[in-house]
């Protein structure tokens, strides 16, 4: 879902977008000490095929080992999973205007999901002012492993909005909002939820998990992007987000450019806080009325997080005038204040690769 | 917050419109009852028909003879409460607070169903059906196990385990007093009826 909105916000920003013709190719590494590892790799082309009009395609894999505490707690040692995803998009850029579409299939043995983006971009004023709108619609379907009649079905629709304005020679910002509406299945079908004895020393039984049907998501963004000094630039943005559950999230990022000879270096700070859903419990007990909502989902608790990174790229003119290598490590620590199967996560997000930019 | 439904409707129309992939319900949109196990199932239906099939057919120990699985299931001989560091403890009939666990642990899996799919019944909204059952029956087969019908029944309609549960899911508490024969069941294993 959050990556939805994530392609959401691309299509709002990709008024910015110079297009170049490019390939990348990288592999990125998620570890933590709940014992999920993902290795991801990754390839992406982008070619301006005509006046105006680029193409991009894009394809990733993600292979998962994973004995967290989601899947202990039911039961199971260990699972894997192998998740596929290919996008393909394009834009066309028209004097002062733009406009991009893109398509992500994804699938995995349990789950498969069709999204459409499409987004449009008008400068305005002398091209000081940039307004951006994006649509994107989510077709998901749901199953379960090992369960072969476990269909459902999630359909997410969400619009986008943002303004860019040229500040002065050096300072650019940018408000955005989106809006989403998901419909279907949000639940996991592999969890359940802990009914405790009232003393909580025992589980008297467990309760498929269930999530309400219908969720409405809402977020503010605004930024701005300093340039300083000869060489760098600092970036910072704010991100306010409700949703109809009851959950609102705070983010502050900043990110700081430095750039020397052929090294550019990325260092990254972000700090994000929510509030739990409205249905969530620590506990749910014998002695009590059952909700019609029950969760052990950790992400729908209040929790905080924080994330260090530095990322480095190093154009390799010597060996090709266009080719440039780039290595990141995000480190994370995650803080959950009332789930009581996990109090804290700690991790890396590592990636390795290359581009080329010609 | 009063969400913007009608806007979030017209966005979902059109997207069906395009698309034509408008989701079906979700017959699992949350738990069916606030209710405890006891108030809404039958306690002395489950020990005296239930429970032995689950006991026969679900209770070993690499599957729900797992004390973290959501279907639960103690035995004599198997997953045990107590002290097993005997032969005899293991093996002993199960206990009172033993048959009260396995009787909640079945409740809750079928908590998310509604009394319709209950009654029904329609196997594939209640997982306590939908798992045993056989692909070629409409069930989940799970992991490769079609339990439902047992040989040598080939219909679900002679097979009487299945039935068992049928019965229990989709029927509502029983007034005690049970019948004789469920009275010896009681009997036997030193328990008393509700």
């Amino acid at each position: 879902m959050s990556a939805r909105l994530g392609a959401l916000a691309l299509v709002c920003w990709s008024g910015f977008a110079h297009a170049d013709d490019s390939f990348v190719a990288k592999t990125q590494v998620y570890v933590d000490n709940d014992h999920t590892t993902v290795v991801s790799p990754l390839a992406a082309i982008s070619r301006d095929a005509w006046k105006g009009g680029t193409l991009n395609a894009s394809y990733v894999a993600d292979v998962v080992s994973s004995a967290s505490i989601d899947v202990i707690s039911n039961a199971t040692k260990q699972m894997n999973d192998f998740r596929s995803e290919i996008t393909a998009g394009l834009s066309q850029k028209l004097r002062m205007t733009t406009l991009s579409g893109s398509y992500i299939y994804s699938t995995e043995n349990d789950y498969n999901s069709h999204n459409v983006d499409v987004g449009v971009s008008q400068d305005l004023f002398d091209r000081n002012s940039t307004l951006a709108l994006g649509y994107t619609v989510s077709v998901n379907g749901v199953g379960r492993t090992g369960d072969q009649s476990f269909h459902r079905s999630l359909l997410v629709n969400g619009v986008g909005a943002s303004w860019t304005q040229v500040l002065n020679k050096a300072t650019i910002a940018q408000a955005s909002f989106t809006f989403s509406y998901s419909n279907g299945y949000q639940a996991s079908p592999y969890r359940f939820v802990r009914i405790e004895t009232p003393d909580l020393s025992a589980i008297a039984f467990k309760v498929p998990e269930t999530d309400p049907q219908d969720r409405f998501r809402y977020a503010f963004v605004i930024g701005g992007n300093r340039h300083l000094f000869s060489d760098t630039s600092l970036q910072a943005d704010y991100r306010l987000y409700f949703d109809s559950w009851g959950i609102v999230s705070h983010t502050i990022q900043l990110r700081y450019f430095v750039t020397f000879k052929d090294v550019t270096l990325r260092l990254r700070e972000r700090f994000y806080y929510q509030s739990g859903a409205n249905f969530f419990k620590s506990h749910y007990t014998t002695d009590q009325p059952l909700p019609a909502y029950v969760t052990a989902d950790r992400e729908l608790s209040t929790f905080w997080s924080n994330v260090i990174g530095a990322k480095i790229s190093w154009r390799l003119p010597w060996v090709h005038r266009a080719l440039a290598v780039e290595a990141k490590a995000d480190l994370f620590y995650f803080y959950y204040t009332d789930f009581a199967l996990l109090s804290s996560r700690i991790g890396a997000d590592l990636e390795a690769g290359i581009s080329v930019l010609y | 917050m009063r969400p913007p439904v009608r806007a979030a409707a017209l966005a979902a129309g059109l997207a069906c419109l395009t698309l034509a992939g408008c989701p079906t319900p979700d017959p699992n949109g949350g738990l069916t009852t606030t209710q405890q196990p006891d108030q809404f199932l039958d306690y002395n239906q489950f020990v005296c028909t239930v429970e032995p099939v689950l006991i026969r057919r679900c209770s070993y120990l690499a599957c729900h003879g797992n004390p973290d699985h959501a279907l639960r299931v103690y035995s004599a001989g198997k997953l045990r409460l107590g002290d097993i560091s005997t032969r005899a403890a293991r093996d002993a009939a199960l206990t009172a607070d033993e048959v009260e666990r396995n009787f909640q642990s079945a409740s809750g899996v079928i908590y998310a169903s509604s009394a319709q799919a209950r009654q029904t019944p329609i196997p594939t909204q209640v997982p306590l059906l939908a798992k045993p059952l056989a692909a070629r029956a409409g069930g989940s087969e799970h992991h490769g196990i079609g339990v439902f019908p047992v040989f040598p029944a080939t219909s679900l309609d002679q097979d009487a385990e299945w039935q068992a549960l049928v019965n229990w899911v989709g029927g509502a508490k029983q007034p005690t007093p049970v019948d004789a024969d469920c009275m010896t069941v009681f009997t036997t294993m030193g328990l008393t009826p509700r």
